[in-house]
């Protein structure tokens, strides 16, 4: 136990042994009652000290609930509430407290007994008053008998004054002179002691005419006595002025008359001592009560206050954890201060925070992780070259990847659309949607889908997966589409490169004998030959001679398509370039228009100037066959520069305003043997494409709206 | 509210207090001890007045303090004494008795006004010099002359030292009965007591 908790226990203890002390005290307890100041003092020092504490308490209360401070409003009702049940009933008590010690102290004061206790001390006044009148005649004929006799300090007076005495059963029987000195005196204890003189006042009352005055007074053992003096005249006529001496008796009352008087006196005197002690008494008992009554509440309205402190100190501090609670700070911990109920509460409290905490942490760990699998399956999927489309159900996109936004294409708006929205709005997406929505599929397929966009044909392997319950996406599918359009051209150009050196090999090693042996046989046969034989060896033999010529010509070209290509580049004035080629294709006069529409401040490349200059040759080459025998047919070549992904591309166009490229070539305009022609080989836009790509440019063929037909080349910059 | 309602039911009126007065000390030292005597005034309030006549014995007390007087430092006290004097009223008779007790011989151990260890008269007794007829009577006779014999506990340097007695006369609270005491201390009308006077003493 602290030091301050052992004080706080020990100042209420000894305000209340003080006031148990004081009320002892107050009840006329012999041990305390000669410490009732002391006690008074320290009880109202007591009060003095717990109304600071209280005034301290309040105030420091009041400030808490300016403040807001938790608990602050509980502890104010508790108070209340304490206070109330303690002062009420205190105050009650001490009104009916105070009541009855007034009329209890009141009722002690009866007007009967008073009323009785007056008569018989007036019946003992005039019982006395009686006995005094003929205690002063007795005297006074004593006196009288005195008179008769020449006083003197002789042994005669004193005899005459033991026979008066006797006959009169004086105590004492002594006569004086004027002034108070003895002439004589008899005493029933003898003559050892000097008797009192009459008072001076006596003395001067009987000097000035009285007749004999008497008193009562207090006598030996208690009792009482009367005092009787009368003047002793011996002059003749008894004039006052001739009076001499004074006679002094002293009789004992008798014991009937002393006891009862007494009784009644003191009966008398202490019912006027309580009645004089009443106001006091009250005053006492009420200044005693008040006292115990203020320290009392005092008392329980500071350990109201203690206890009001105590009890809602704990709420406090769950306010305020609450609070930090609230606010997502779980770190708060309660002190425990008490092991009941609300100390376990507060232990409660502390355990839930501490699990909340754990569970923060580990929401925290899960998020954390999840962040790190989310980024790194965005990461993973925005570097796929595949295109990832997650559907819910109900076919509504969910997630797409930046491979798919770019490949179908979508924007970022698509996701959550349904799929069949999508396709409302781009059409060519149907048969993608047709592959994925398709009924009876199992948990996963496969199927091959081509799509007509705007950026040409494209062929896409779809894979599709239905989605586990546990993958937070229940009935879900996730597509996977591969964009296979190069992959097949490429393998188309492989297999068509595999065709043609197989050709060279398997035709051209051939037709070199046939060729021999045709003009073996023109040489020997033709001139034995006679007409109209020889005509027909000559035009046989010519036109064997004349196609395996083609034939090699042909097996050449796929040789020349087939094989790797050497390239060696150089900085070119492709502007220069194209206008040489359009000086060796200038068409008749009138007949098809060419424009050039050059950029003058175009970069010169890097290309091989003798590959370009076979491609522009062969483009002028498709352009005026395409346009030949059309009215106002005319070719457009244009340069200049464009900037694609980021790189600087020299762009070069070729445009005529012929029929255009038939639609279902369009997207096979550069594979070999796709032809429009009844004469061609079909090899020139397959090899000009072959060169293009070998420069890492890029072709493309289209069918603008204006009209005619559109080949686009992009050679980059370096 | 209550506490003031009834308090005013109870609490003492205002009353003027009057003081006692201690009109001359008569104080000469011997080897062993201090002869003293005082003349007071010793007027009581009519509220003790009416006490007295009511039967209640109030004891006045005559405190006396015997100081060697220092130049630089407070003065030391050499002894203290106290001579209280006893009034109250014999109801039977109707009269004032005095008792006075005190040191030096203890007292008389009576009503008393003789010449014993103490000294409540002048030779001159009022009334019979036992019991006097009114308090008026008893507190004059007692006012003119309360002497004691002080015993000293160290003999004192008359002649090389200076000495002087500090004397003040009260009402003892405390011998009153308990109920009064409370009273008597709030209530101005028991505020009965001299200022503390010095008086030299004289070898």
């Amino acid at each position: 136990m602290t030091p301050a908790r052992i004080l706080l226990a020990l100042v209420p203890a000894a305000l209340l042994a003080a006031l148990v002390m004081l009320a002892l005290a107050a009840l006329h307890s012999p041990a305390l009652i000669r410490y009732y100041p002391v006690l008074l003092a320290l009880n109202i020092a007591g009060i003095a000290l717990l109304s600071g504490v209280m005034v301290y308490g309040a105030w420091r209360l009041a400030l808490h609930l300016r403040a807001r401070r938790p608990g602050a409003r509980l502890t104010l009702r508790m108070l209340a509430a304490f206070g109330a049940l303690a002062l009420a009933p205190l105050v009650v008590v001490y009104f009916f407290s105070v009541q009855f010690v007034n009329r209890g102290i009141d009722s002690w004061f009866d007007v009967r007994i008073e009323e009785a206790l007056n008569k018989a001390s007036l019946l003992r006044r005039n019982t006395l008053e009686a006995l005094r009148r003929d205690l002063v005649e007795q005297a006074a004929a004593d006196a009288a008998a005195l008179a008769q006799t020449p006083l003197s300090p002789d042994a005669a007076t004193v005899r005459l004054l033991d026979d008066l005495r006797r006959a009169g059963d004086y105590e004492e029987l002594a006569v004086f002179t004027p002034g108070g000195d003895v002439v004589a005196a008899s005493g029933a204890r003898g003559g050892a002691l000097i008797p009192l003189a009459p008072a001076s006042a006596v003395l001067a009352t009987l000097g000035g005419g009285g007749r004999g005055h008497a008193e009562l007074e207090p006598g030996d053992a208690g009792g009482l006595q009367w005092r009787v003096a009368v003047t002793v005249n011996q002059a003749l006529d008894a004039s006052p002025a001739a009076a001499l001496y004074v006679l002094q008796a002293v009789k004992v009352l008798p014991l009937r008359y002393a006891t009862l008087g007494a009784s009644i006196q003191t009966a008398l005197a202490e019912y006027e001592r309580l009645v004089f002690l009443r106001r006091p008494l009250k005053f006492s008992f009420v200044v005693t009560l008040t006292v115990i009554t203020l320290m009392t509440v005092l008392l329980a309205a500071w350990l109201a206050l203690m206890f009001a402190r105590r009890l809602a100190a704990p709420l406090g501090q769950l306010a305020t954890g609450q609070r930090a609670v609230a606010k997502g700070d779980y770190r708060t911990r309660l002190t425990v201060t008490s092991g009941d109920d609300l100390g376990a509460l507060v232990q409660s409290f502390n355990e839930m925070t501490g699990q909340l905490r754990q569970a923060q942490n580990q929401a925290e760990q899960s998020r954390r992780e999840s962040e790190m699998q989310r980024t790194y399956l965005e990461t993973v999927m925005a570097h796929l070259s595949s295109a990832v489309l997650v559907l819910d159900r109900d076919f509504n996109v969910h997630t797409c990847n930046k491979a798919a936004r770019a490949m179908l294409p979508l924007g970022p708006t698509r996701q959550g659309r349904a799929l069949g929205a999508l396709v409302a709005d781009e059409p060519h997406l149907a048969p993608l949607a047709e592959a994925i929505t398709a009924p009876g599929r199992d948990a996963e397929w496969q199927s091959e889908v081509t799509l007509a966009g705007g950026g040409g044909r494209r062929v896409l392997i779809c894979r599709c997966t239905r989605l586990p319950p546990e993958s937070g996406l229940p009935g879900g599918y996730v597509a996977v589409l591969d964009d296979v359009t190069d992959l097949i051209r490429s393998q188309r150009d492989a297999a068509w490169g595999e065709v043609a050196r197989r050709l060279a090999h398997e035709i051209k090693n051939p037709l070199t004998p046939i060729r021999l042996s045709a003009e073996r046989m023109r040489q020997k046969f033709l001139p034995q030959l006679e007409e109209p034989g020889r005509g027909a060896m000559d035009r046989a033999t010519r036109t064997i001679v004349q196609q395996v010529e083609s034939m090699k010509r042909m097996v050449d070209a796929f040789s020349g398509y087939a094989q790797p290509m050497r390239m060696q580049t150089a900085p070119v004035d492709l502007n220069q370039l194209i206008k040489d080629v359009m000086a060796l294709h200038e068409p008749p006069a009138g007949k098809i228009k060419t424009a050039l529409e050059l950029d003058p401040d175009l970069p010169r490349p890097e290309v091989d100037p003798g590959r370009m200059r076979q491609v522009f040759n062969n483009l002028m080459i498709n352009a005026l066959d395409a346009l030949g025998g059309r009215d106002r047919a005319a070719v457009t070549v244009r340069t200049g520069v464009v900037r694609r992904g980021g790189a600087e591309y020299v762009e070069a166009l070729v445009h005529d305003n012929g029929p255009g490229f038939p639609a279902e070539i369009l997207d096979r305009l550069f594979e070999p043997y796709v032809t429009t022609k009844d004469k061609g080989t079909g090899l020139g836009l397959a090899i000009v494409k072959r060169i293009v790509e070998e420069h890492d440019g890029v072709i493309a063929a289209e069918n603008p709206p204006a009209g005619g037909a559109l080949i686009r080349i992009l050679l980059p910059l370096r | 509210m209550v506490t003031a309602a009834v308090a005013a039911g109870v609490m003492p009126a205002p009353a003027a207090a009057r003081d006692f007065r201690i009109v001359d000390v008569a104080a000469a030292a011997d080897g062993a001890a201090v002869d003293f005597r005082a003349v007071l005034e010793l007027p009581f309030s009519e509220e003790a007045a009416e006490a007295v006549d009511k039967g209640i014995a109030v004891t006045l007390g005559l405190n006396i303090n015997l100081l060697r007087e220092r130049e630089w430092w407070w003065d030391k006290g050499l002894g203290e004494w106290q001579v209280r004097a006893e009034v109250r009223r014999h109801r039977p008779s109707g009269r004032y008795l005095l008792r006075v007790d005190g040191p030096g011989g203890g007292g008389s151990g009576g009503l008393t006004s003789g010449n014993g260890g103490l000294d409540s008269g002048n030779g001159e007794p009022a009334g019979d010099g036992r019991s006097f007829p009114s308090l008026d009577a008893a507190l004059e006779h007692l006012g003119r002359g309360l002497g004691a014999r002080l015993p000293l506990a160290e003999s004192l340097q008359l002649r090389s030292e200076r000495y002087r007695l500090k004397v003040k006369a009260v009402v003892l609270f405390d011998m009153l009965p308990a109920p009064l005491r409370l009273w008597a201390y709030v209530a101005p009308s028991w505020r009965m007591a001299s200022r503390a006077t010095s008086w030299p003493l004289a070898p």
